[in-house]
């Protein structure tokens, strides 16, 4: 009741003028930087942290959370409308919002995605206000065994999910992409791998440019090879499905549940992050599904799902992030180091410190939640337009964007290089059917899974027993096996005899 | 090779052979560079900066074998085949591929941040010429080159002076 009050209060002191207006500019910033591939939510906050440096401290938050909302709802719309997800938790989204553009159903995808983003937003939000402390415990009961499982995990269905045909090419791609992240000093020791005296892998291979590389350089050289707009989308309203928020949730409300559930619960998880959750999400829906044959093809299910769930991981991730002070994603890194620069000591002692932050920043959530809503209506609008733009001009548009992405983040020449170099590699895998977003999260979760495996190793001097004793060990370990097992012949045809029967 | 496959179907089976060839080849030499990793005095096998490349090496080999195994009958290359290859480099498709490639190589690699002398060509030049150049070679017949010219021009410095201006993003 308590937090309720106190929310409530935040609400009444944020919504000035001034602020909404400063929330709508920040959230739209943070559509803005998500949808351009390359500029991440996390990217967005590190610039802004320092800029907003001088700002009084509500209206940094007021920016921050703006941007990073906007940021993770932003990468979806360039996954859907040209197959580049503007942030790694948009990849899965790209698998089901791409075919729908291109199957003239570009508008119905961003208002789908535009609504399961708004919608697991709340639920995040609903999680970070009322349920920080028992989370926070769950939370704390993951070590590093769990993490380097769950790593493994997150690779492994990713490439399930990802391939047409043979899973084994999505685990390929998924151990190529940890076999890669393995390049530069190690976290441990510091000893360098795969370096080869070049100074410029001493820092590993930065993912931004590669996922870019991967998702976009394809994407380019295919399209001016082809001589076509991917397809362009037909937004002449010949297909049109009115996409209407209580409708949406009326008929996917087990798929929306679920979602938010399990988007916020990997939120939690330190270290994890949107992606992830994004993944997992996608995977239960479609394994839940009446049509799982749609998936991967342009299903409204998969990207409620995806969608649902990277932006509940928001709300998942601030909640380690303000009791712990252990960042739940990425970004949630970034917000760390700007919370301190504004004399904000998130930790166990914020709660008798500020007992008022948390409800203030679940307030700053359910109304940025809602100005993304309203920006993204808007968007919707405007936004498939840009699939008619002639190929010629579009896609030497888009590697000019491209570009500015992978360099961005580190202003460092080298990543145009990782880019460039990822984008062959990125084309002939295309050629092979072998999936990119299998590599981006092996690049993104490798070095959790190796430091994390080292430590476990080390606590018990060795021995491998506490990852088949801890439960929640041998529950991922389940998980991964089961993924695994479930890709074949004997599972299929086991499933197929217990059917019949 | 089996009889009574499509064209599609065999290329695509020859496709997934010689990529998992590949890509065993290059498990067979990341564990051999992993092998290869200093590792520390005093650490014991577990700490060893090596382990982990070590497990995914092995891991990336085995489904790499399988998947060779699964399309082991992808290895025969008929003469056809080689014709079909043959064609494919000869074609339209494949120079433009080059073309689109090749223009993106150039601009990353020789015009961003491109010194003649004390002379460094800007950003809003490196990519009006990246833009014109591509968008000219690849428009369609009748559209006008002086239209490609005004849209390079104009995409170029709203890029430039927006993002390092306004949005303050460093660029290359």
């Amino acid at each position: 009741m308590t937090t309720l009050l106190q929310m409530i209060q935040s609400l009444i002191q944020l919504a000035t003028p001034f602020n909404l207006i400063l929330l709508l500019v920040s959230t739209c910033g943070g559509i803005l930087i998500g949808a351009l591939p390359g500029l991440s939510a996390t990217m967005g906050i590190a610039l802004l942290a320092g800029l907003t440096y001088t700002m009084p401290q509500d209206m940094a938050m007021i920016v921050l959370i703006g941007i990073y909302v906007g940021g993770i709802y932003g990468g979806s719309i360039s996954a859907t409308l040209i197959g580049i997800p503007g942030t790694g938790s948009a990849a899965a989204t790209t698998l089901d919002g791409y075919p729908l553009a291109k199957q003239g159903l570009g508008r119905e995808a961003l208002s789908t995605v535009t609504i399961a983003s708004f919608i697991g937003t709340l639920i995040g939000m609903v999680f970070l206000a009322f349920l920080t402390p028992t989370l926070q415990d769950v939370a704390l009961m993951f070590a590093s065994h769990e993490f380097a499982l769950l790593a493994i995990f997150g690779v492994t269905i990713c490439g399930t999910l990802t391939t047409e045909g043979s899973p084994l090419k999505g685990w390929i791609a998924g151990f190529f992409g940890l076999a890669l992240s393995c390049v530069g000093y190690e976290e441990l020791f510091s000893v360098p791998r795969f370096t080869y005296n070049n100074v410029a892998l001493y820092a590993g291979i930065a993912f931004v440019p590669a996922m870019i590389g991967l998702f976009g350089v394809p994407n380019i050289f295919d399209n001016l090879a082809k001589g076509t707009t991917a397809e362009s989308a037909d937004v002449s309203g010949e297909k049109k499905i009115k996409i209407g928020i209580i409708g949406m949730v009326k008929s996917n409300l087990a798929n929306i549940c679920r979602s938010g559930l399990l988007g916020t619960a990997i939120g939690a998880i330190p270290g994890v992050g949107e992606d992830v959750a994004a993944w997992l999400s996608y995977d239960t829906a479609r394994r839940s599904s009446k049509e799982p044959e749609k998936f991967g093809k342009g299903s409204f299910e998969g990207i409620i799902a995806s969608e649902c769930a990277n932006n509940a991981a928001i709300g998942g991730a601030l909640i380690p992030l303000l009791s712990l002070a252990i960042p739940g994603s990425p970004p949630s890194a970034v917000l760390l180091g700007a919370l301190q620069l504004h004399g904000i000591r998130p930790g166990p002692m914020l709660t008798f410190d500020q007992p008022e932050f948390i409800p203030y920043m679940a307030a700053l959530l359910l109304l940025a939640s809602f100005l993304m809503r309203f920006s993204g209506w808007g968007i919707c609008q405007i936004a498939p337009k840009l699939l008619r733009v002639p190929f010629f001009i579009l896609m030497p548009v888009v590697g000019v964007l491209s570009i500015i992405g992978a360099y961005a983040l580190n202003v460092n020449m080298f990543d145009l290089t990782i880019m460039f170099i990822f984008g062959v590699i990125g084309y002939f895998f295309t050629k092979l059917k072998i999936p990119a977003a299998p590599i981006v999260l092996g690049l993104i979760l490798g070095n959790m899974a190796d430091s994390n495996f080292r430590r476990a190793l080390q606590a018990s001097q060795g021995s491998f027993s506490p990852f088949v004793t801890r439960p929640i060990s041998i529950l991922v370990l389940f998980l991964i096996f089961f993924t695994m097992f479930s890709q074949t012949p004997v599972y299929k045809s086991l499933k197929a005899k217990l059917k019949k029967s | 090779m089996k009889e009574n496959l499509t064209p599609e179907e065999r290329r695509e089976l020859q496709l997934n052979f010689w990529g998992a060839l590949a890509m065993s080849v290059f498990a067979v030499a990341y564990l051999a560079a992993s092998v290869a990793i200093p590792n520390i005095s005093t650490a014991q096998w577990y700490d060893s900066p090596s382990l982990f490349p070590i497990v995914i090496g092995m891991m990336l080999l085995i489904c790499s074998l399988i998947y060779l195994w699964q399309n082991r009958q992808g290895w025969k290359i008929s003469p056809d085949d080689i014709e079909q290859i043959k064609k494919y480099f000869r074609s339209s498709t494949f120079l433009r591929l080059v073309i689109a490639a090749g223009t993106l190589a150039v601009y990353v690699f020789v015009l961003l941040g491109l010194r003649i002398g004390s002379f460094r060509l800007p950003y809003e030049a490196a990519t009006f010429i990246y833009l014109f150049v591509t968008m000219a070679y690849f428009r369609p017949k009748g559209f006008a080159i002086w239209k490609i010219a005004l849209i390079s021009v104009v995409l170029s410095v709203v890029i430039g002076y927006g993002f390092s201006n306004f949005a303050k993003i460093p660029l290359p």
